[in-house]
């Protein structure tokens, strides 16, 4: 079996406050797909991710990265598969400067110090950071910190990335330059998001996530198309498909909107 | 606001200044640590009522102040941040020893003020040598050489994270009082019954920050060890500055260098 493989079998968690966070939640990822868990707040996103990484444990069912299941024995081997990038960039920046964070995870692998320079070199040049790599994370702007807390990842050379919320609080640039990285990976890719126009983006395949429970799972398209779905489950069609707010017949319409304006669709590069 | 938050850690500027070039920056962290901590031992070491044996040993501060080119300012402004840790433990001796030890003339000086002012010149010797310790060597280059001096890996993991956090814990003090100034109608002082529920908020945003790092820490094969990467190179002339000012310090502890050049000039006088 590969070990780009993801399997959720009927997957239940309970916090210790009894509330149920995931109910028999069931998937499988293949080799190279780019999938996105969208649902409300407070879905069960981030629990589902923290499982994938064994952070958290299953109540009852089942997760397995490649031919592992994830348990504490093989939590070693289930880490070097996947890499997890966290929601807040400074929670995973915690060495004195990006050189020394990129390098975190290669020297725990007990890589020997030639080939942990290589892979840090390499993923810092794959983000676009190699001038950041001798300044101190705090130091960095917002859309920096993303992107080196990517390059701490895949210097651990993953098969398989995992991503909570990769765009939040990113300005327009940062978050196209982050687009674009995720587009050009070939990992298999989950990302749990709120930024539909990511997903549309960089994914293949949507699941739907509501009060803990799969209650969508289908191509990206087909999701996003069906709008009652998206409504019921408290989301939106992104906005590139919610049509243009001043032609649209479905927008509101403007009040001060002259005959005489014009406006023009810019096509996307 | 980020500007007065970096005023009031000063963290800042000890990075700033740490990124300079003087003689004393060019010295191994090694041999500068060494001396900061034999000198903190020597004045540890004299006894309570000890004051005119402890000056010649701010020689080493004054000097190493000259080599660094770190503002007297600077220094002194660190100073008075530390200073009433130590001055309120200190204001207790003249209170409860009020015994003369000395006389002159007609004013005579209880033992509790003498040990107080000997308190206060090891507090100035030891904490401006450390301050320019930091500010020639930098913070994350000073615990790399507590790993190389073989101090305790958890303790300097402590370190390290205290400083690379410190930035944050500032953010989240600030964001807290931002919300409660916001609705305290300009009140700037935080009302009693509100500070422990404020603290309480923080220290549980602290322990949430901590449990969420750790995390991520675990996920890239955390086993307990941060390796921090610093090339050490001792010369001749660090072996040079820690003799010299080991002999120094050795020499002020043994001969009262006071005494001796106070002899010296009533000598010259008559």
């Amino acid at each position: 079996m590969s070990h780009h493989i993801v399997a959720v079998q009927s997957l239940d968690y309970c916090y210790p406050d009894g509330r149920h966070a995931l109910q028999c939640v069931n998937f499988t990822l293949h080799h190279g797909e780019a999938a996105a868990i969208i649902g409300a707040n407070g879905a069960g996103k981030s629990t589902l991710l923290r499982h994938l990484i064994g952070t958290l444990a299953p109540t009852s069912g089942s997760v397995r990265i490649g031919d592992d299941p994830v348990l504490p024995s093989t939590l070693k081997q289930v880490r070097r598969t996947v890499g997890m990038v966290f929601q807040d960039a400074d929670d995973q920046l915690f060495m004195p400067t990006v050189y020394e964070d990129v390098a975190f995870g290669p020297i725990n692998q007990g890589l020997p110090p030639a080939e942990v320079e290589k892979r840090v070199k390499n993923a810092l040049f794959t983000v676009g950071c190699e001038h950041l790599r001798d300044r101190p994370p705090y130091r960095l702007s917002g859309g920096e910190k993303r992107a080196v807390a990517i390059a701490t990842v895949l210097a651990m050379s993953p098969n398989i990335l995992v991503m909570d919320e990769p765009t939040a609080n990113l300005d327009a640039r940062a978050r196209r330059h982050c687009i674009r990285l995720l587009q050009g990976f070939t990992h298999t890719r989950i990302i749990a998001t709120h930024d539909l126009d990511l997903v549309l983006d960089v994914c293949t395949r949507v699941i739907v996530l509501h009060e803990g429970q799969i209650v969508a799972d289908g191509s990206t398209m087909e999701i996003f198309r069906d709008k009652k779905l998206l409504d019921r489950y408290h989301l939106e069609q992104p906005l590139r498909m919610q049509g243009c707010p001043v032609c649209s017949p479905s927008s509101e319409p403007c009040q001060q909107q002259s005959a005489s304006d014009k406006h023009s669709h810019a096509r996307r590069p | 606001m980020n500007e007065k938050r970096d005023r009031m850690y000063a963290v800042d500027e000890f990075d700033r200044l740490a990124a300079g070039n003087s003689p004393l920056h060019r010295y191994d962290p090694r041999a500068k640590l060494l001396v900061v901590l034999f000198a903190a031992g020597i004045a540890a070491s004299y006894s309570r009522y000890a004051v005119a044996e402890i000056v010649p040993l701010l020689l080493l501060p004054i000097v190493w102040l000259s080599l660094s080119k770190v503002p007297l300012r600077f220094v002194l402004g660190k100073l008075l941040l530390a200073l009433p840790f130590v001055f309120f433990m200190a204001i207790f001796n003249p209170i409860f020893d009020r015994a003369p030890v000395m006389d002159f003339g007609v004013l005579s000086v209880s033992g509790g003020w003498l040990s107080f002012t000997s308190i206060m010149l090891r507090f100035l010797l030891s904490i401006s040598l450390i301050i320019l310790l930091v500010a020639c060597t930098g913070f994350n280059t000073l615990c790399a050489t507590l790993l190389r001096l073989h101090i305790p890996k958890i303790f300097v993991v402590q370190l390290l994270l205290l400083y690379r956090y410190i930035f944050l814990l500032a953010d989240e003090v600030q964001r807290v009082r931002q919300a409660y100034s916001l609705r305290a109608l300009g009140d700037r002082s935080i009302a009693l019954p509100v500070v422990g529920s404020l603290l309480g908020q923080l220290l549980l945003r602290v322990m949430d920050r901590g449990q969420r790092i750790h995390q991520a820490m675990l996920c890239r094969g955390f086993v307990g060890i941060l390796s921090v990467r610093r090339d050490f190179h001792w010369c001749k002339r660090d072996t040079w500055f820690l003799l010299g000012w080991t002999l120094w310090l050795v020499l002020a502890r043994t001969v009262n260098i006071t005494d001796q050049l106070g002899h010296f000039l009533l000598k010259g006088l008559t």
